[in-house]
């Protein structure tokens, strides 16, 4: 489950606004350039509510729904919480689970427990999804003095400084970077 | 076009509740199977024990509506497809039933464009009386939601809570030109309450957003 889980963040962040339907896409795609963030585009969209300046003509008095509740569903979910094990189950019997398939199944097992409905709560779990993948992409500084790497990104950043922890190792790189392709020998003489 | 077939088409999207249903606002079938079209708060983008109200004894759109009969039949819906930003919501239900309304859009619309507005007033009260109110076009703005900019027409007459959703017609035709949402009220109202009333929204400037948006959502 694990590996599955794991392939499918190793994608570009932005490929997830794909799973959404092409007007939710188009909304989201305006926050996130306009905000250049993405937990800030999920709040703008849980914040919208209605046009300015306009009295509400329905029944039942407005809800907000947190960003910080719906980050806590969707990490319960992923996981493996019990809340979630017959979905999660589920989801991953399948040999094949697309970034989409995720997206909905994890929408619609939060949606309920939340109290709102999944085509709702669809954008702001894209956007959670496209801030986790952003975290695996790059090292981010999560405190002043403490960076979150991905265990990817810690394996390469370990071969590298062990390949230039031994002497000469930096310039014999250079030096046959900057050979040309001519000067190289075809055959190797060991 | 004849208004007689609405009785088939505007209905009141309510919630289950433990006494019964509360009704919330007004949905129109729309030209395609099980599928409504309402405002995005009625349903307070939640859709647990969200129904569709019909009158079983309530047949004929000009026959009198007897208002001590309280016996309703529901059809389940759910979110379809919501936006907040343009404040609609699409429903839908495992039923075959469809209309044979058209979306247009208030790009079809002038200053002073005649349109009827069909819906359920005094919902909030447990009202269940499909009401018909003819207006002209006041004006057409654009309102801001957040950074989105949608396009909204302003209906020269009062409308109250139970009639978010409901459908505006370009008078005669079968085409929704927009769907009420609610009133202007300075800062979006809510500050003052008297009686359950907010008197900033006793007046004749009633806004409705244009329906074309519900095209890409279908």
């Amino acid at each position: 489950m694990e590996d599955k889980l794991e392939h499918l963040f190793k994608v570009d962040s932005k490929e997830w606004l794909e799973t959404l339907p092409g007007y939710q896409k188009t909304k989201i795609k305006l926050l996130v350039d306009s905000s250049n963030s993405y937990e800030e585009a999920a709040k703008q969209w849980l914040n919208a509510t209605m046009p300015e300046n306009t009295f509400p003509f329905g029944a039942e008095q407005a809800r907000n729904i947190f960003l910080e509740k719906v980050r806590d569903e969707i990490e319960k979910f992923l996981r493996g919480d019990e809340k979630y094990a017959d979905e999660q189950k589920q989801l991953f019997s399948s040999s094949d689970v697309l970034q989409k398939t995720l997206v909905s199944s994890v929408s619609a097992a939060i949606a309920p427990v939340i109290g709102t409905a999944a085509a709702y709560i669809m954008p702001v779990v894209v956007l959670v999804f496209m801030t986790m993948t952003k975290i695996l992409e790059q090292p981010s500084v999560i405190a002043s003095n403490t960076v979150l790497l991905s265990e990817d990104g810690s394996t390469s950043m370990r071969e590298t400084l062990y390949l230039l922890s031994v002497p000469g190792m930096r310039e014999s790189i250079r030096e046959g970077m900057a050979t040309p392709i001519e000067e190289c020998d075809r055959e190797l003489k060991w | 076009m004849s208004y007689s077939a609405l009785i088939n088409v505007v209905f009141a999207v309510g919630r289950i509740e433990t006494n019964g249903v509360s009704l919330l606002g007004t949905a129109t079938l729309l030209n395609s199977p099980g599928k409504f079209v309402t405002a995005a708060h009625v349903t307070n983008k939640d859709e647990q024990n969200l129904v569709v109200v019909i009158k079983p004894n309530h047949l004929i759109v000009n026959d009198y509506q007897d208002t001590s009969d309280s016996q309703v039949e529901i059809i389940s819906v759910r979110i379809e497809a919501i936006d907040p930003f343009t404040d609609l919501c699409i429903l839908s239900a495992d039923i075959d039933a469809f209309s044979n309304v058209s979306i247009g859009s208030t790009d079809f619309l002038n200053l002073g464009s005649v349109v009827d507005i069909f819906g359920y007033p005094h919902a909030d009260h447990g009202r269940l009386v499909l009401t018909q109110q003819r207006t002209e076009i006041g004006a057409r703005i654009l309102i801001k939601n957040g950074i989105v900019k949608t396009k909204h027409v302003v209906l020269n007459t009062q409308a109250r809570p139970g009639q978010s959703g409901s459908p505006i017609f370009s008078a005669h035709t079968t085409f929704i030109v927009a769907i009420l949402i609610g009133s202007y009220a300075p800062g979006g109202g809510g500050g003052i309450s008297l009686g359950g009333v907010d008197p900033h929204t006793l007046h004749q400037t009633t806004h409705a957003v244009s329906v074309e948006y519900v095209k890409e959502m279908l």
